[in-house]
């Protein structure tokens, strides 16, 4: 599981208990891997266009993926997604949903909007890592 | 003389121009003679040496032919009081055919003549001791006497001929006069008296409509020309210009002279005009094998013949088949006249057919009008208004069940006493009406005793046919109909209008017209039940003042289609009562045609479907909430129980490793994930109970729950330093207090939450009036919220997120309640950072509201 550099995946979420389970399997099996979390999409964009609290761009490097959460406050993560996909330069990098939601509808408007995986959080934690190291291989 | 054999008249075209034609006894044609007058003839040389003898002779036979002239008949009075006078007339007249001559030598003598008697003519001198001329003329005038008078008189001052011809006189003859020229006065008068005559008989005919057709026949007609008896034809010679131009001149006398043998002899041109044929063709001929005979005439005409030669007159009415087709009825007189020892045979015909032709029109005419009368079952009547004496017709009497012996003796009494009271004096006032001339006609409906009992309609009309010498009502005819099945017809036509009057009216649903346009033309009193406005302020208006804007195009795009010829049905928009309050109506149209087929408006019906709408409404709401329900459910309390059973996982292994700081977060996560799950649920819970049945309403004032809430919020107030501006809001609420409590407190609460990095939070309450509605706004300073959300935050469990306080239902309850009281809630924000201020209407719940619908 090494890489030759090191990868950077900026995980936007909401959610402590939810990002935390994220940081800890990255931390734990994925050596190679950078991990930026941010709480919310407004804060997440600053970071991307290097902005605000980002201004500095050692400290907010181009992601070579984003993790997104769907359900968060000010800027969902849909919305999010659409500002990402519609940026000539930001487009190319990949983004993959990591949500509790399984309905029809979150999936079909995160494929509308351009997501480039949707992923559904399991309860299981080894399950999750699993999940995480194919998700790794397909896109870093 | 013997070589004579015939004379002919070929034509008379000019009272003194005859042309003869003379044939010897060997046939042969002896003499032409053109142009002759009685004063001068004209003789062809070709025959010069016998023109005397002809003359003589064709003279005298001519002379005493015309003699046996029609006129013999006629009673004369002469009045002269010169002797000599009247001894040289009464000559002059005997001479000339006139035998029945009365003399009187004055004016006393003529008036008592007359008194007695009535000449058709008096030849009058003017001129005479005592009473004179005028004075005679006078007294006959007086008298009404139908005498034809001719004034002889030496006098010619313009006076007395002006006066003698106001007082009647027919012509005027100038002493000294010629003989000729007042023989010709006198056929004149004679024919004005024949004329007058039969202006007379037609009058009468007339006024006596009851005269039965049969009257009418040709026998009638002739009756006149014979009653005075038939006269032997006079063998004296006379002036034969007085007679020839008389009698040729009569476009309708036929005239023709036969040898004793029956041949014909001589014929006028009227006659040869009948047949269209020459003299020629006839002469000479057999008078009964003649083209004026058809075979049905010719056994009477035998007879008239065969009593000619016997010497008798006779007279019968020949109808005659023609050569140009049509029938002409013509009275013929056979005369046998006897010149020296020759017999001739005079035929006069006088061509009736016209008069024939005009009887049987009006006999036809009578028919026709009889039969209209019968086919339309009509009664007729007729009534005397002066003496009350009526005529009914049977079937008058048939209407009303009886047969006209069953009512006699009838009277103006039997049409009284038959006729309703009530109709009975509204006929009297529409007959004074007519008799007054106010009305051209008397009409009217009436109701007349039946013999069973019942009454029968009548519809009974009338006019006045004759009127008294001083304008008052003579005689008066009409008709009755009877219209009881019209009358029975329009009563029920009347009470199945009452009936379906009263349906529509008591009918719930608006029944309406509209034009093509849109306005309405009628609605039914349902729509001030339902919508509040009288009709009159429907009537005349475009249906769009009363529905909602965004229902007109959907309106619209219906009678679009009712318009296309269709009937449609179920289009659904909102109508405004007449206090404001939008109704759901449903409508059926159908297209209303012209007989072209063109659309000329709409007919419809309407109901109200607001409850029903409403109940569709709250159930879509309610599917909408469940399926927000359910995304909740499958999202937002997933994700607390992914974190715990993540955690759970990882706890095992925790405890394994005996990693003690990495145990208390597990728990800690999943502690506070239980917690989320609780507040979830409670959350739920009290969003499912809020229901649309008010069983704790009371009325308060909106100020009272405003403060109430204040006082239970001021910890969280204090604690994030919110300063509050409340200013009155004057409203009354009738409702649920707990209900208008979560509103208020739900808004603070939610602006305490999103004061954001606000120093100084200010939290502003008020209640403002915008246009009808009274809006009530709790305004903050605090982030604000972007435009494109304004409406989404109203959604259930919009807000809801792990990372922020409160179960995100808050804003979604307070829609909720509002929408309870009809009321809507929005937000208004400049934008983030701006501040927000969110407002909402309850006139559901506003008491002054409502005690002013």
């Amino acid at each position: 599981m090494t890489r030759e550099t090191a990868k950077i995946i900026l995980h936007v979420e909401d959610e402590p208990a939810h990002a935390t389970i994220v940081r800890m399997a990255i931390q734990r099996h994925f050596s190679d891997v950078r991990l930026r979390q941010i709480d919310d999409g407004k804060g997440a964009l600053d970071y991307l266009y290097q902005r605000g609290s980002y201004e500095d761009p050692t400290k907010s490097p181009r992601p070579d993926l984003i993790l997104l959460d769907l359900r968060m406050p000010r800027i969902s993560g849909l919305e999010f997604l659409a500002i990402v996909k519609k940026d000539s330069v930001l487009k190319a990098i990949p983004v993959v949903i990591l949500t509790t939601s399984d309905l029809v509808k979150d999936r079909a408007d995160a494929n509308t909007y351009g997501a480039d995986g949707y992923l559904i959080k399991s309860g299981d934690f080894d399950e999750f890592v699993k999940m995480l190291d194919e998700l790794c291989a397909a896109w870093l | 003389m013997s070589a004579i054999k015939n004379t002919l008249f070929l034509t008379s075209g000019h009272p003194s121009q005859i042309f003869f034609r003379c044939h010897d006894y060997n046939d042969h044609t002896l003499d032409h003679y053109q142009s002759v007058t009685v004063d001068s003839w004209h003789i062809d040389n070709h025959k010069r040496a016998n023109a005397e003898t002809v003359k003589e002779r064709m003279t005298r036979m001519v002379e005493s032919l015309l003699c046996a002239n029609p006129t013999t008949p006629f009673e004369l009075l002469v009045v002269d009081d010169d002797q000599g006078q009247l001894q040289s007339l009464q000559q002059l007249l005997h001479t000339s055919g006139y035998t029945n001559v009365k003399l009187a030598s004055g004016g006393d003598e003529a008036i008592t003549k007359l008194q007695n008697n009535t000449p058709h003519l008096i030849l009058l001198d003017l001129q005479m001791p005592g009473i004179d001329g005028l004075k005679v003329l006078e007294f006959h005038q007086q008298t009404g006497l139908a005498s034809e008078i001719v004034i002889i008189s030496g006098e010619t001052s313009f006076h007395w001929v002006k006066e003698a011809m106001r007082l009647g006189a027919h012509d005027f003859i100038r002493k000294p006069y010629k003989p000729e020229e007042l023989l010709t006065a006198i056929v004149k008068a004679l024919d004005q008296f024949q004329e007058k005559r039969h202006q007379r008989a037609e009058k009468k005919y007339n006024a006596n409509s009851t005269i039965d057709p049969d009257t009418l026949s040709p026998e009638a007609i002739k009756r006149p020309e014979t009653e005075s008896g038939f006269q032997p034809p006079s063998q004296e010679l006379a002036y034969p210009q007085a007679f020839f131009s008389p009698f040729f001149e009569q476009a309708n006398y036929l005239a023709g002279v036969l040898d004793h043998d029956m041949h014909l002899l001589e014929v006028n041109l009227r006659a040869l005009q009948v047949i269209e044929q020459p003299a020629q063709a006839v002469i000479g001929q057999p008078f009964i094998n003649t083209p004026w005979w058809c075979e049905e005439d010719k056994p009477r005409l035998s007879e008239a013949l065969d009593r000619a030669a016997a010497g008798q007159a006779d007279t019968f009415v020949a109808t005659h088949s023609t050569a140009c087709g049509r029938p002409l009825s013509v009275q013929f007189s056979v005369l046998p006249v006897n010149v020296g020892d020759e017999l001739y045979v005079k035929v006069m015909g006088l061509d009736i057919s016209e008069r024939i032709h005009h009887q049987h029109e009006l006999t036809a005419q009578r028919r026709r009008l009889s039969d209209i009368l019968e086919q339309a079952h009509v009664g007729t009547w007729k009534w005397n208004v002066q003496t009350g004496e009526t005529l009914f017709s049977e079937r008058w009497a048939e209407i009303i069940g009886y047969r006209l012996e069953e009512l006699d003796p009838v009277s103006v009494d039997t049409w009284k006493q038959l006729t309703h009271p009530d109709d009975l004096k509204a006929s009297g006032k529409l007959l004074e009406k007519h008799f007054h001339r106010e009305s051209p006609y008397y009409e009217c409906e009436a109701r007349r005793r039946h013999k069973d009992g019942h009454w029968v309609w009548v519809l009974d009309r009338g006019m006045i046919a004759a009127w008294t010498d001083d304008g008052k009502p003579l005689l008066m005819s009409g008709i009755n109909q009877d219209i009881t099945e019209r009358k029975q017809a329009e009563e029920a036509l009347r009470e199945s209008e009452t009936k379906y009057r009263r349906l529509i009216e008591n009918t719930h649903d608006i029944i309406y017209s509209l034009t093509p346009e849109g306005v309405f033309t009628y609605v039914s009193p349902a729509w001030t039940i339902l919508l509040g406005h009288p009709v009159t302020e429907v009537e005349g208006h475009l249906f769009t003042e009363f529905v909602h804007p965004d229902d007109q195009p959907v309106c619209f795009a219906f009678l679009q289609k009712v318009l296309a010829g269709q009937r449609q049905e179920g289009v659904e928009y909102r109508i405004q009562h007449i206090n404001g309050e939008w109704r759901w109506h449903t409508s059926n149209a159908t297209p209303v045609k012209d007989t072209d087929g063109l659309v000329i408006g709409y007919e419809g019906i309407s109901s109200d479907i607001t409850e029903r709408k409403q109940a569709q409404l709250s159930l879509e709401q309610k599917n909408q909430e469940l399926e927000q329900l359910a995304y909740s459910v499958s999202h937002d309390l997933k994700s607390p129980l992914i974190t715990v059973k993540t955690y759970a996982g990882m706890l095992r292994q925790d405890l394994q490793n005996g990693d003690q700081p990495q145990i208390n977060q597990d728990l800690n996560y999943i502690d506070k994930a239980a917690d989320k799950i609780q507040q979830l649920l409670d959350a739920l819970l009290q969003y499912s109970r809020i229901g649309t049945v008010d069983t704790q309403a009371q009325t308060l004032s909106a100020d009272q729950a405003v403060e109430d809430c204040l006082a239970a919020l001021a910890g969280i107030l204090q604690k994030h330093d919110v300063k509050v501006s409340n200013s009155e809001l004057n409203q009354q609420l009738h409702g649920n207090p707990l209900y208008f409590a979560q509103v208020w407190q739900n808004l603070i609460e939610n602006s305490v939450k999103y004061s954001g990095d606000q120093p100084h939070p200010l939290i502003e309450i008020g209640a403002m009036q915008q246009g009808q509605d009274v809006v009530f706004y709790v305004r903050d300073n605090g982030i604000g919220i972007a435009p494109e959300h304004n409406d989404r935050i109203f959604n259930l469990f919009s807000q809801l997120n792990q990372g922020s306080e409160g179960s995100g239902l808050g804003l979604a309850l307070v829609k909720k309640i509002i929408s309870i009281y009809q009321g809507r809630i929005w937000v208004e924000s400049a934008g983030e950072g701006q501040g927000s201020c969110f407002m909402f209407t309850l006139p559901g719940a506003l008491v002054n509201r409502k005690a002013t619908t």
